[in-house]
């Protein structure tokens, strides 16, 4: 079972260092941002972990997405968790970088979970409709547990063939 | 009171703060602040993405009043190109630039989290947002 690990390594952004640990453990890959956003990236398997700290306004999305993008792509990541934990403002941009990289990830397979919301952010995304098409769970360690099992149903329902 | 700023991206954020900050003396809830930095945000970001032909400078005014029936008036407002069909502009959804991953529900969020909502515009002579709340009575 996929665990977090508290002992994380910073790894250089540098997609041929980057090499599994192995099932089970998450390694903070990249940080990046500027004065009003920082984004941390865990991953753990193909499980991409976007933890962003900050203000999401249309100023922050575009780094936001440039980095999310780049970072799923020299990663391979198939999932994508947005840990909106410390994010302490979102207006409708946010929304469009959270469609946008649904998009991205569906195309490839994967699913989009979001976690951490204040009642406020979680409000706006019910109201745009976004639980529609990502799934809301209250942790990052209960987003990651999800989406395994999920990929363990889609594998179990391919044997059965 | 009335502030001028550049249309950069990076001024949304100052936007937002100095309107909570004029409007704190109305003792307004942690809720209502954040729908007004919200709605400003929107207006604000409409002005910079909108306002002005990709890579112009242009000026983005926010002015702001508030009084003692506990009213709180913005005012967001540019010299820039206008808006062609303001009823379509105010659709759910609509947005002039779907390739660059924009919702289209900035004015949708702005009437929601606002009491009145007006929109002054015509191409060429430049966009005035009009927003007005009134926050609930302190006993």
């Amino acid at each position: 079972m996929a665990f977090v690990d508290s002992n994380t390594t910073k790894i250089e952004a540098n997609p041929l260092k980057f090499s599994a640990t192995g099932k089970g453990q998450a390694c903070i890959i990249r940080m990046e941002g500027g004065f009003f956003m920082q984004i941390e990236f865990e991953m753990i398997d193909d499980i991409l972990i976007a933890n962003l700290d900050g203000e999401l306004d249309h100023h922050t999305s575009a780094v936001v997405r440039e980095e999310i993008d780049k970072t799923v792509e020299a990663f391979h990541s198939k999932h994508l968790i947005f840990n909106f934990g410390k994010v302490t403002f979102m207006d409708s941009s946010g929304i469009g970088v959270i469609m946008g990289r649904y998009n991205k990830i569906s195309q490839l397979g994967g699913s989009l979970i979001i976690t951490g919301c204040n009642e406020y952010i979680d409000r706006i995304l019910d109201m745009a409709g976004i639980y529609t098409i990502a799934d809301r769970v209250n942790t990052v360690a209960e987003s990651i547990k999800k989406l395994v099992s999920k990929d363990e149903e889609a594998e179990g329902g391919n044997e059965q063939q | 009171m009335k502030l001028e700023f550049l249309n950069r991206s990076e001024n949304e954020s100052f936007a937002r703060v100095a309107v909570a900050a004029f409007a704190s003396p109305l003792d307004p809830t942690v809720e209502e602040l954040t729908e007004i930095k919200t709605a400003v945000s929107e207006a604000v970001s409409n002005a910079v993405i909108h306002a002005y032909p990709d890579g112009e400078e242009g000026m983005v005014t926010v002015e702001c009043a508030i009084d003692e029936d506990r009213r709180v008036t913005i005012v967001v407002s540019d010299n820039g190109v206008g808006i062609e069909d303001v009823e379509k502009a105010r659709e759910p959804l609509f947005t002039t630039k779907p390739g660059e991953e924009r919702s289209g529900m900035g004015f949708t969020v702005m009437e929601s989290f606002m009491d009145r909502l007006e929109v002054e515009s015509k191409p060429g002579a430049g966009t005035k947002v009009t927003m007005i709340k009134n926050l609930d009575i302190v006993l």
